[in-house]
């Protein structure tokens, strides 16, 4: 659906239609009372401290966002500076590390943006401020990488279902929507809380970034085993095709945080996307198709057919679902 | 008007002004000849363009859409943006409904409406694009290895124009042997050392490859048109549906019959890689026998990628700038070195095959010391980073955009350290390096240190200035002369041709992001 939150009446509305302007004005009480609710709600939800699930519905945002535009993103200058430790403070080695594998001035602020939101509702409040420390020489070591990335989480089925059953391997979710981004961190929150005997959920968190263009921001090279790109927004417009998530340039940067012999793995229910998806990537000579056998085998996939919300969804509406890996080859020498 | 970007070749200084490029002998500073673009042909040339989807349309339409042309053409040139149907559509409605109730009439005068509606909107563009502005300007030039060719890029018309030197009667010239549009318009083009294939960075984050020379017989096979497939929309009802993809696919379904609209170019070229994000700058580079590309992008990123045929795998990126990366430059004397700036205060000095970060040298304060008080505060954008080796010590020389200076910098061991600010007598353009020499070229039009605001001339100033080494420091060379090129002056700071010229001179600082601005582009994202 659409977010109206912080979008004037346009002008031209004003201007030439005095009727659709009085529509336009007497539909306003709408959004702003949403708004009003989604901040009571929050409020209400202690900062993230407690064990009840948060409600989808204070968190939709519309479908889309504009993957070219600059947003006011928050990301690390290079993943020396990622403080990984907030996402996954159960892996956080004990004690401050003193010194940073990078050769640049440690007292710098780490974060290139350290923006704060212009809009309260846009809130990522919750999730920037406290997760991006300023100070590269404030981090805490990880013990592990994180090694398997949901490009577009969305709100992060795959990531709570996945979690428990690889309750070893850091896994992080990409979002670019602020209170979807929300969300998900709520969620994992609350469900580290109502877990926290059994230690589980450690191992997922969510971020809001752009991973179309700062994907080398967060991971090193060949940092990752898996990355899930499931129900991508299919962009149906042939003009739009520079904005879907998998083309033949992009899956260079794949290529390039998968580990040789990681798995990307794609599913959506469009089947136009997924020709796409198998044509960039049987294309890309980084990457080769895993075959049917080894795919169903493999039980990411049957997380990725039944739990993500998308696949519920798709499953409750008798649509189709195309599922397809691909393996990361060795690169040959240069 | 003054040369905004220049290159040189043996003893052949290339400076291209507005839409032609000049020869210069170096050796005595002599004009020799120029070469001109060509005027794009007249907005008669959209009328076939007009006509084909009109075919569908009653006579009447036809006309009426004619008149729009004229109207059209009085107006001022319209920004140009694409409007998706779906808010054509939007509007449509609004105008359709309250005068028509009968739903099939109403159909009708929908749907050609929405045609002529469209129309119009090509009209628009096809001719703000040829009455807007008279030949595409210049913005980037490269010279081949083996000194045979000179690559142009013109910007408006988005095309690559190759051209070789000829001699005659010992006068040099410029002889266009082809020319080639781009799918999007090139920010920065590079040649291979052997001197076969151009490569070229564009505005939509792509670098596309492409022989020097085109065969002849690859034009002729991708010219044959591709078979139409029978249109089938992507998705069907039970994909999964936001209410926009909705609308894209009842849209699709709308116009399957109407033509691809986005006309492949017919000659060779590959995509080699690709960002998302804006290139600005693309380099070349050898280390150890194996070639590497080098791209820069708004983002802040370095990405160093394997040379042809392996140009998919990422080798590094160079992470550490807070602002875009406008210039590149690999020292010819280390190769392993690279020096890069842009919106940033500093310059920063890489081991760029390991990604690792040698040094950053500050740049602000060197231009703080040259500028006034009031234009301390303001941010700046690299616009030029060269490099010169004189008496074996290697030198690096920055300019920063509408700046009136060169800061010249000296690269020892992994430091970089500044050794001297240079003063010129307007903003500095462009920079050629000889083994004795710096040649620089400034805007003769502006005021120093402004974009906007032009010179009272009385004297024309001459559009190059010359340094040399004296005792290790550049100083200036007044016994070295070139026969600069007067052109008519622009008369009003406020005039069309003054802005036009701004956006060719000074378009780098436009590219910094700006803080605080609202996630724009999700309204319009259709």
């Amino acid at each position: 659906m659409f977010s109206l939150e912080a979008e004037p009446c346009p002008p031209h509305l004003n201007l030439h239609n005095q009727d659709l302007s009085r529509d336009e004005f007497a539909a306003m009480p709408g959004p702003a009372n949403k708004k009003q609710k989604r901040e009571q709600y929050k409020n209400a939800r202690q900062g993230g401290s407690t064990t009840e699930l948060p409600k989808k519905k204070f968190y939709r945002q519309r479908a889309h966002a504009n993957v070219f535009s600059d947003h006011d993103l928050v990301y690390p200058i290079s993943p020396a500076y990622m403080d990984w430790a907030t996402y996954y403070p159960a892996y956080a080695e004990p004690e401050v590390a003193d010194s940073i594998e990078s050769t640049t001035s440690q007292t710098q602020d780490i974060s290139l943006k350290a923006v704060e939101t212009q809009d309260g509702s846009d809130g990522n409040g919750a999730t920037s401020s406290e997760a991006i420390p300023m100070k590269a020489k404030d981090m805490r070591k990880l013990k592990q990488d994180v090694e398997v990335a949901d490009i577009g989480c969305g709100f992060g089925g795959l990531l709570v279902a996945l979690a428990p059953k690889l309750p070893n391997t850091l896994m992080l979710g990409m979002e670019i929507r602020t209170q979807v981004t929300e969300y998900v961190h709520e969620r994992i929150n609350a469900l580290r809380l109502q877990n926290s005997k059994e230690g589980l959920y450690q191992n997922a968190a969510c971020l809001r970034a752009n991973s179309m263009k700062f994907l080398p921001n967060f991971f090193k090279k060949d940092q990752l085993s898996k990355i899930f790109l499931c129900f991508p927004d299919p962009h149906f417009k042939a003009r739009k095709h520079k904005a879907r998530i998998v083309s033949t340039t992009l899956n260079s940067e794949y290529a390039y945080a998968v580990r040789p012999g990681g798995i990307v793995y794609t599913i959506t229910d469009v089947e136009d996307l997924h020709l796409w998806m198998v044509e960039h990537f049987e294309k890309h000579p980084s990457f080769a198709r895993v075959s049917e056998e080894e795919q169903e085998a493999d039980e990411c996939v049957e997380v990725m057919r039944m739990e993500t919300e998308e696949g519920q969804k798709v499953t409750r509406n008798n649509g189709q679902k195309f599922v397809a890996l691909f393996r990361r080859l060795e690169d040959p020498p240069w | 008007m003054p040369y905004q970007c220049i290159d040189k070749r043996r003893n052949l200084l290339i400076a291209a002004r507005d839409s032609s490029i000049d020869l210069i002998n170096l050796e005595n500073g002599s004009y020799l000849s120029t070469w001109t673009c060509p005027w794009p042909e007249k907005p008669q040339i959209s009328k076939p363009e007009i006509e084909q989807p009109s075919k569908l349309l009653a006579t009447q339409e036809s006309q009426s859409s004619s008149v729009d042309i004229v109207i059209d053409s009085k107006s001022p040139p319209a920004k140009r943006r694409k409007l998706s149907s779906g808010e054509a559509d939007k509007d449509l409605i609004k105008e359709v409904e309250p005068e028509t109730q009968g739903t099939s009439t109403a159909k009708v005068t929908k749907n050609g409406n929405e045609k002529n509606q469209k129309k119009q909107k090509q009209n628009n563009r096809s001719v703000a694009i040829a009455i807007g502005l008279e030949a595409p300007a210049i913005i980037a030039l490269a010279v081949t290895v083996n000194n045979k060719h000179v690559v142009a890029v013109t910007g408006e018309d988005k095309c690559i124009r190759v051209f070789e030197i000829v001699d005659e009667a010992d006068v040099s010239k410029l002889h266009q042997v082809s020319e080639r549009i781009m799918p999007k318009r090139p920010s920065s083009i590079a040649i291979t050392p052997d001197s076969a294939t151009i490569l070229s960075a564009d505005k939509f984050g792509d670098v596309y490859s492409l022989p020097l020379i085109p065969s002849l017989d690859q034009d002729a096979q991708s010219a044959t048109p591709i078979a139409e497939r029978p249109f089938k929309p992507s998705a069907n009802e039970k994909t999964i549906h936001s209410q926009r993809n909705r609308i894209a696919l009842e849209n699709q379904k709308r116009h399957h019959n109407s033509a691809p609209k986005n006309q492949l170019p017919t000659f060779e070229h590959t995509l080699l890689l690709g960002h998302v994000s804006l290139l600005i700058d693309l380099k070349l580079a050898t280390l150890e026998g194996k070639t590497y590309i080098i791209t820069s992008d708004r983002d802040e990123h370095i990405r160093i990628s394997r040379g042809i045929p392996q140009a998919h795998v990422i080798e590094s990126f160079c992470l550490g700038h807070r602002e875009f990366v406008s210039r590149l430059c690999i020292p010819t004397t280390r190769p392993g070195i690279l020096v890069s700036g842009g919106g940033d205060d500093e310059i920063y000095v890489w081991k760029w095959k390991n990604a690792e970060l040698l040094c950053k040298a500050d740049l602000k304060t060197h231009v703080n010391e040259i500028v006034s008080e009031s234009a301390k505060e303001k941010k700046i954008a690299v616009s030029g980073i060269y490099h010169t080796n004189h008496e074996g010590v290697d030198f690096v020389l920055v300019t920063v955009e509408a700046i009136p200076g060169i800061f010249v910098f000296k690269l020892i061991d992994t430091t970089l350290t500044h050794v001297q600010n240079i003063f010129l007598r307007g903003n500095a353009l462009g920079v050629v390096t000889t083994p004795s020499r710096v040649i620089t070229s400034i805007d003769t039009i502006h005021t120093p240190a402004s974009t906007i605001e032009l010179r009272s001339s009385d004297k024309p100033d001459s559009s190059f200035v010359t340094f040399k080494f004296t005792n290790g420091v550049l100083e200036e060379d007044s016994d070295f002369k070139i026969a600069g090129v007067k052109d008519s002056e622009i008369v009003d700071a406020d005039s069309v041709e003054n802005k036009r010229m701004k956006n060719l001179l000074y378009s780098i600082e436009n590219l910094r992001k700006r803080v605080g601005e609202i996630d724009g582009g999700e309204a319009e994202d259709g």
